[in-house]
């Protein structure tokens, strides 16, 4: 067995050793050591700063949210005052422009009654019982409609009584738009039985008055008016959706015409 | 993988301990506590006393961890921290009178080789009936690997003083060991 050198003994043991701490060692350490609990004191302490900063955030968007519930209210509250004069003005309307709308048909059934003697009692007969049909559908859907308005407003007379004035309101402004599209459907199945053929220019020529009519309706209705932002508004929203459903409501009749019209070419 | 993630380890603790967290302090405690004694006991002669030492030392640690750049061994570091706190104690107790030693009786360093390894016990032994100024310069030179620079600059006496205590310290050494008949002698 080689020697080994006395020196490097000693290092390698005495580098290895290790001297367990007696058990209050650490204490007695943390006894001396600068107290930083403080630290974790401060951290608590910003942490309750930020929770209760938090709940004041909470507890003020509640009472905003309050207050925000109450101007609805508010608002809602103004709508009753303006429906009288929503259906007065409506009846004012609607009376003269029936009127207006007799002369013309009458205009335009005396300019097509020539032709009508052309056309054969057949295909007129299909096409009235047809267009009968569709009127049928057209009054059904409309009761299913209403019906199902008055359903949810049933349900609803649990929750509020704004709520239920909103959807009358609702339903009465639809109704103004309802009441145009069948006028013009009218029209439309007068001219049909009048005449087979309606052209694309006669349909443009009714809905574009009927949207004026609209349009003048609207305006009268409401009670505070900014003329010019309404007339924008309202101009193109009903160029959609008051074309869209009268489109909607002839789209079968006029299917139905024009098979008619190539059966009798034929 | 296991001593970078050691480290690692280290580097976190080292990081929280620097924020006050007492946790990570205590967990480094427990980490070098053991080690750090015993280097304290290599210069003091007490169990009891080195415990105090370390415990002081350990508080410098602890309030000057931010100078620790984190470069080079933590282990280092402390351990650096113990001997100058042992230091310290030893001047404290006025136990490192050094005389100015001139003569070095042989220039030539003589290297004792032993039959047996000496168990930590007897060398703790044979360290603890060196006087303070030889075992603490060969202490430092043996065991920590200081230089001769190094030793006079520490323990504030000449280099020559620091080679001389050295010298005597391994005459006594060796003496002792003779003493105890498991030791040769050669030269390097």
């Amino acid at each position: 067995m080689a020697p080994i050198k006395l020196e490097d003994n000693i290092r390698e043991k005495l580098q290895e050793r290790e001297l367990a701490p007696s058990q209050t060692a650490w204490d007695k350490l943390e006894s001396t050591l600068p107290k930083q609990q403080d630290k974790g004191t401060n951290n608590f302490f910003w942490y309750a700063i930020a929770a209760s900063f938090v709940g004041l955030l909470v507890i003020g968007s509640m009472f905003f949210n309050d207050k925000t519930g109450v101007t609805t209210t508010e608002i809602v509250i103004e709508e009753p005052t303006r429906l009288p004069q929503e259906e007065g003005t409506k009846n004012e309307i609607v009376t003269p422009k029936q009127e207006e709308i007799v002369p013309t048909v009458n205009s335009t059934i005396a300019e097509i009654s020539q032709d009508e003697s052309e056309v054969p009692k057949k295909t007129k007969k299909v096409q009235n019982s047809r267009l009968a049909q569709q009127k049928r559908d057209i009054t059904e859907n409309n009761a299913n409609a209403k019906t199902a308005i008055a359903k949810v407003s049933e349900e609803n007379k649990t929750v509020k009584p704004e709520d239920k004035i909103q959807i009358n309101d609702l339903f009465k402004k639809d109704a103004v738009v309802s009441n145009k599209v069948d006028e013009v459907v009218a029209r439309v199945k007068a001219m049909q039985e009048a005449n087979s053929a309606v052209t694309a220019t006669e349909i443009d020529l009714l809905l574009a008055q009927a949207q004026r009519e609209i349009q003048a309706e609207r305006i009268l209705n409401s009670t505070k008016v900014d003329a010019a932002a309404l007339l924008m508004d309202v101009e193109f929203d009903l160029e959609r959706s008051f074309r869209d459903r009268v489109f909607y409501a002839l789209g079968d009749g006029f299917s139905t015409i024009r098979t008619a019209v190539v059966e009798r070419n034929n | 993988m296991k001593v970078v993630s050691l480290h690692k380890n280290y580097t976190v603790l080292i990081k929280k301990a620097k924020k006050g967290q007492r946790r990570a302090q205590h967990e480094l405690f427990e980490l070098f506590a053991p080690k750090m004694k015993s280097v304290c006991r290599q210069y003091l002669k007490s169990n009891d006393m080195a415990e105090e030492v370390m415990l002081i030392g350990f508080m410098k640690v602890f309030t000057h961890l931010d100078s620790f750049s984190g470069q080079g061994s933590f282990e280092g570091w402390i351990r650096r921290i113990m001997v100058n706190e042992s230091i310290t104690q030893l001047r404290k107790d006025k136990k490192l009178g050094f005389t100015a030693e001139t003569e070095i009786e042989n220039s030539i360093d003589h290297v004792a080789y032993i039959e047996t390894e000496l168990e930590v016990a007897e060398i703790q032994k044979l360290i603890d009936a060196m006087p303070d100024g030889y075992k603490t310069v060969f202490v430092l030179y043996a065991v920590e690997g200081y230089k001769h620079s190094e030793i006079a600059e520490l323990l504030n006496i000449s280099e020559s003083t620091s080679k001389s205590q050295l010298f005597k310290a391994r005459k006594l050494l060796q003496s002792k060991m003779i003493k105890e008949n498991n030791i040769s002698y050669g030269t390097h």
